[in-house]
């Protein structure tokens, strides 16, 4: 997609300080510092709030300083303005991590953010400084980017490490909304076979664990894109491995997905399957109380999924080889070079799909409706043809309108979700596999 | 009474070529004929006027922002040689912040309180940085300031390469309702300094503009600056004074702007490739007239 293709509306991710300070936010005691024009904070902590109504927490969103600089600033440089700033923060706020970054403006104008960081040795507290001018990329580029500074600036280089501990990396803070039910349930899992998970990002992590990241065995990738280059630059810097994997969505992903990981770590197999086994019959247990409604109310639908480039397969899936859904279309709605778009049209060849979907890139709203209503016989003629119905959609809150030229029912799942709050909630593993088949029946039941 | 026309000319140029001596000079001479004229200083430098005020510094609009955090224009304005207007834009220390915006800011503040018309200005002279860098620089030549530009430039193959990228820039802006170029202003270059002056015939020739002036390197220049004047001020009765008169009256007469037509890169390093083959011939002594020779 050229430049001059990307959408200007109804955007579906945010610039890359929106991922940096995104991920900040959800650090333990984390204070990020933006070095920038006046609207950048709060621009971006509104554009966090569609994810799934991120809020602010510790000090993200819109507790985040700035140095708002004004024209004066743009003219004759911002060095003085930070400095000002870092000291009242470091003076008012408490942290146990500062995370400085600079912004659009700050970035054009060449403002020496590290010189003035320097500058104020001692530092009261550890900082992180990164240069994180939006036009640099979008917030899922900016999130990859803090993690690597991370473990540059500030997680130590352990030569020994734990084997029992790993890392999980590649969903990206209110940009993957369901960031943390997924992180935790993935988490659960790990610890049944024996393993210390560090998140970094969700509750209860602590800036001991984030320290002791650096001692870790793996960096689980749970993204085709997103981390992946972090991982490599940690490989690089802290000597620990990496592996990237589809997140696991449901019973037949979540085994596939913790065999993978085990034999990586070399887990006793035993372990692995008695895990899964008691996993599996608890799931489908549930699954079994959900056949009286799935057989009452047909529960059958095609579907059309929308979403970013971790999620989309993922979901897809699931509806596949897990339900017996018929996706028709997966639109990746990044906004992806020709190297990306392979990753994950490889990744998404590599699914055994009954009925295999139609993958399309496109991040436009619009367009997106168009190319259904363009490329299905329903739309073109009155006669009869074979429809998507009964159809339902899966994507963000923008695609309502979608579900409704398709008459079917719709669930909210990916960025921009602001129709819904999302804290607990997760659809990865064998739980959120059975939270999705909550969601997506009760949306079907919702008319009611 | 009918509001007054005023003449927004833009002065461009590579860097020390003599822009603002030559602007300066421009500025005095067109008073003396009765304007009343601005000259605004656009660079960082702050040094446009200086001639004009008795080799003194003015405050600037942007130390006045930075300072005050807004500027009443009448603050930045300070009278000069003949009652002609001098104000300076200002900028950023070398190296830090963003000289181009700051310059657009200053045009930008002036020209929102409407202080040309207040003065009734015949002429408002824009001294702009050697090499438009950035957008900044280009702002005197976009719609709705300037309406004229004209460059400054000698016989060396750098100074024309500015004035040609220059030209790209007007040409650019050309459509949009920006400034045409009025002509170049040879300076260093006496009307009988043989293949310098030739060079520059060629060049404006090629890109379909004209010479405003052939203004000769003279020590009278420098001796006006050393003690803080311009030319016009300090010897009114020289040659060099004569030369700065004429090419007032024809900035004065000139109307008709036009949109040059600039050499691509590859027709300029040709065009100064055959140049120099030529001047080599010339200072081996093969070749005796230029003149002779085209
Ligand atoms: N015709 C001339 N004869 C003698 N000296 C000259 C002549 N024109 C310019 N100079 C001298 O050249 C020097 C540079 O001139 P000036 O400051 O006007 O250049 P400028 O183009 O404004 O430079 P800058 O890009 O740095 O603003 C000055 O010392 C000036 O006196
Ligand atoms: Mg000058």
């Amino acid at each position: 997609m050229s430049v001059s293709e990307r959408p200007i509306e109804r955007p579906r991710y945010s610039c890359m300080l929106g991922g940096v300070l995104a991920t900040a936010g959800a650090l333990p005691k984390t204070v990020p510092i933006v070095h920038g024009a006046q609207g950048c904070g709060g621009s971006l902590a509104q554009a966090a709030m569609l994810g799934g109504c991120y809020g602010t927490g510790y000090a993200g969103n819109a507790a985040v300083p700035s140095t708002n600089i004004g024209e004066s600033e743009v003219i004759f440089g911002g060095e003085t303005r930070l400095r000002e700033e870092l000291e009242s923060v470091f003076d008012v706020m408490k942290g146990d991590l500062f995370i400085v970054t600079t912004a659009c403006m700050t970035d054009i104008i060449g403002d020496d953010a590290k010189a003035v960081i320097d500058s104020l040795q001692p530092l009261p507290k550890p900082v992180i400084f990164l240069e994180a001018g939006g036009f640099k990329g979008n917030s899922y580029y900016g999130y990859g980017r803090l993690i690597e500074e991370l473990f540059l600036q500030y997680i130590p280089r352990a030569k020994k490490k734990r084997a029992d501990l790993v890392n999980l990396l590649g969903l990206v803070p209110a940009y993957d909304p369901f960031f943390r039910g997924d992180l935790e349930e993935i988490s659960r899992l790990l610890q049944q076979l024996g393993l210390t998970v560090n998140t970094l990002v969700t509750a209860g992590q602590s800036h001991a664990d984030l320290l002791a990241a650096g001692e870790a065995s793996l960096n689980i990738v749970l993204s085709r894109l997103y981390g992946v280059d972090a991982a490599a630059t940690i490989k690089e810097s802290h000597g620990i491995d990496y592996t990237v994997t589809d997140l696991p969505v449901g019973a037949v992903a979540t085994e596939a997905f913790l065999r993978e990981i085990a034999e990586k770590l070399g887990i006793d197999k035993a372990l692995v399957d008695r895990v899964i086994k008691r996993e599996v019959t608890s799931y489908y247990n549930y699954v079994d109380r959900a056949t009286d409604i799935i057989a009452d109310t047909d529960f059958q639908n095609y579907a059309v999924v929308i979403a970013n480039g971790t999620e989309a397969i993922p979901y897809a899936k699931y509806l596949d080889n897990e339900i017996g859904w018929i996706p028709t279309h997966v639109f990746v709605t990044d906004d992806l070079d020709e190297d990306q778009q392979q990753v994950i049209r490889s990744a998404f060849d590599a699914v055994p799909f009954e009925t295999s979907p139609e993958l399309v890139f496109e991040t436009d709203t619009f367009k997106i409706q168009q190319y259904i209503e363009q490329n299905t016989p329903q739309f073109l003629a009155d006669e009869y043809y074979p429809t998507i119905s009964p159809a339902f959609v899966l994507g963000s809150t923008i695609e309502r309108r979608l579900a409704e030229v398709l008459s079917g029912p719709f669930l909210p799942i990916s960025f921009p979700v602001y129709n819904r709050i999302i804290l607990t909630r997760g659809y990865a593993g064998f739980r959120g596999g059975l939270t999705l088949l909550e969601d997506l029946i009760s949306a079907q039941l919702a008319p009611r | 009474m009918a509001e007054k026309e005023i003449k927004q000319i833009a002065i461009y140029g590579k860097g020390g070529i003599g822009k603002s001596t030559t602007t300066s000079n421009l500025s005095a001479a067109l008073s003396d004929m009765g304007y009343k004229v601005m000259q605004f200083g656009c660079d960082p430098k702050a040094d446009s006027t200086n001639t004009l005020r008795d080799g003194t510094y003015i405050p600037t609009i942007l130390e006045l922002l930075r300072d005050n955090g807004k500027v009443d224009a009448h603050d930045a304005i300070f009278e000069g040689y003949n009652g002609i207007y001098c104000v300076e834009a200002g900028g950023p220390a070398p190296g830090v912040g963003c000289a181009g915006r700051g310059i657009i800011t200053a045009v930008q503040l002036l020209k929102q309180q409407k202080i040309f018309e207040e003065l009734e200005l015949d002429y408002v002279i824009y001294d702009v940085l050697g090499d438009v860098v950035c957008g900044g620089f280009a702002v005197p030549i976009r719609e709705g300031i300037a309406q004229h530009v004209f460059t400054v430039s000698s016989s060396d193959f750098m100074a024309i390469y500015a004035a040609n990228n220059l030209f790209k820039g007007i040409q650019k802006y050309s459509n949009a309702g920006g400034a045409l170029l009025g002509g170049v202003i040879a300076n260093s270059v006496a009307p009988d300094s043989g293949y310098q002056r030739s060079i520059v015939d060629d060049f404006v020739s090629r890109t379909k503009t004209k010479v405003m002036q052939y203004v000769p390197r003279s020590l009278t220049v420098t001796q006006s600056e050393l003690s803080g004047k311009t030319t016009i001020e300090a010897a009114p009765d020289s040659a060099q004074a004569k030369v700065y008169r004429e090419l007032a009256k024809r900035v004065d007469e000139h109307t008709e702007s036009k949109t040059p037509n600039p050499l691509t890169q590859q027709e300029l390093r040709d065009w100064a490739a055959e140049w120099s083959d030529q001047i080599l011939a010339i200072e081996s002594g093969e070749v005796t007239s230029v003149a002779a020779a085209i």
